[in-house]
């Protein structure tokens, strides 16, 4: 059975919401998935997961300077390499997302051979969009 | 007593702290600011009296039953509580507290703050770790920016 690591940093509740959807949906579709904080994950567990889902609320000033905040940089400056996992990306955010996704990939980096999904959420509930988000992450769209 | 800058640094750099009067309540703020800790690694250890466990993690009737002890205590509870609260510190041994100061003065008192002095126990009297935390949403920014203007912020030392 398929495994996947679903990582988040939540400031409000929002962003840990819509990973626990997240580990839901994918427990849904036959994958084991674990969820937990960037403060419980122990970053070296990562490697030899299929998947990896790494998730931060969107920091910035209203619509501008949006950037993952410093608990996730530091749990992903902590990450080994990820060999062939299945990497993707998500946030939760009020007004715009901006320049996240591209500063989150910046962040992960070589760590991730490619990185396969950004799917973001305003109020940290799986919308249709990120379902299909997901089904097309996992494959099976 | 004035809260410095420097003492807020000085708990901040602390690893293992307890937080006393945390609420089962994701959405509390003693629960929030708890997570918060624990997702910046700190190795944050609830307290309250009427819970064996919060999301998952032991929880402590008191500072005192906890092993290994920690170094620190965020105390989140109402003054009345907070002098108790302050004496088992000081029986286990903690030489830092911090008197979270919410609406209507939080753990902050003449008497908490009384029984920290007697105790010879570092005391950060009143504020909300959330404007010290780097990296925090822009409300509590905004909140530290208002102490500055209104002259309430800790001064440097």
């Amino acid at each position: 059975m398929p495994t996947a690591a679903v990582v988040y940093r939540s400031a409000t509740g929002t962003t840990r919401r819509l990973a626990e959807e997240i580990g839901v949906y994918l427990e849904s579709r036959g994958i084991t998935a674990t969820v937990q904080s960037v403060g419980d994950a122990d970053p070296a567990s990562l490697a030899g997961v299929d998947l990896v889902l790494l998730g931060c609320w969107t920091s910035g000033l209203f619509v501008v300077a949006q950037h993952p905040d410093e608990p996730w940089m530091a749990f992903v400056r902590d990450l080994p390499p990820l060999g062939p996992a299945r990497v993707g990306l998500f946030t939760t955010y009020k007004l715009a997302t901006g320049s996240m996704f591209a500063k989150m990939r910046v962040a992960v980096g070589s760590r991730a051979t490619r990185i396969d999904l950004e799917l973001k959420s305003r109020d940290g509930h799986l919308s249709d969009a990120g379902r299909l988000a997901l089904e097309r992450f996992l494959g099976t769209a | 007593m004035a809260t410095t800058i420097g003492q807020i640094d000085g708990f901040l750099a602390l690893k293992r702290i307890a937080v006393v009067g945390v609420s089962r309540n994701p959405k509390e703020i003693s629960n929030t600011l708890w997570q918060e800790f624990r997702q910046r690694r700190y190795d944050a250890v609830p307290v309250n009296p009427a819970a064996s466990e919060i999301d998952g993690k032991p929880c402590y009737p008191s500072v005192r039953d906890i092993d290994p002890p920690v170094e620190g205590a965020l105390i989140m509870t109402t003054a009345a509580v907070a002098e108790e609260v302050v004496e088992d510190c000081a029986a286990a041994g903690i030489g830092h507290v911090w008197l979270y100061g919410g609406l209507g003065g939080g753990a902050t008192s003449a008497a908490t703050i009384a029984a920290a002095e007697r105790h010879g126990i570092d005391a950060i009297a009143g504020h909300c770790p959330y404007m010290f935390l780097p990296g925090t949403p822009v409300f509590h920014r905004i909140h530290g920016v208002g102490k500055k203007l209104t002259g309430s912020y800790p001064k440097a030392g």
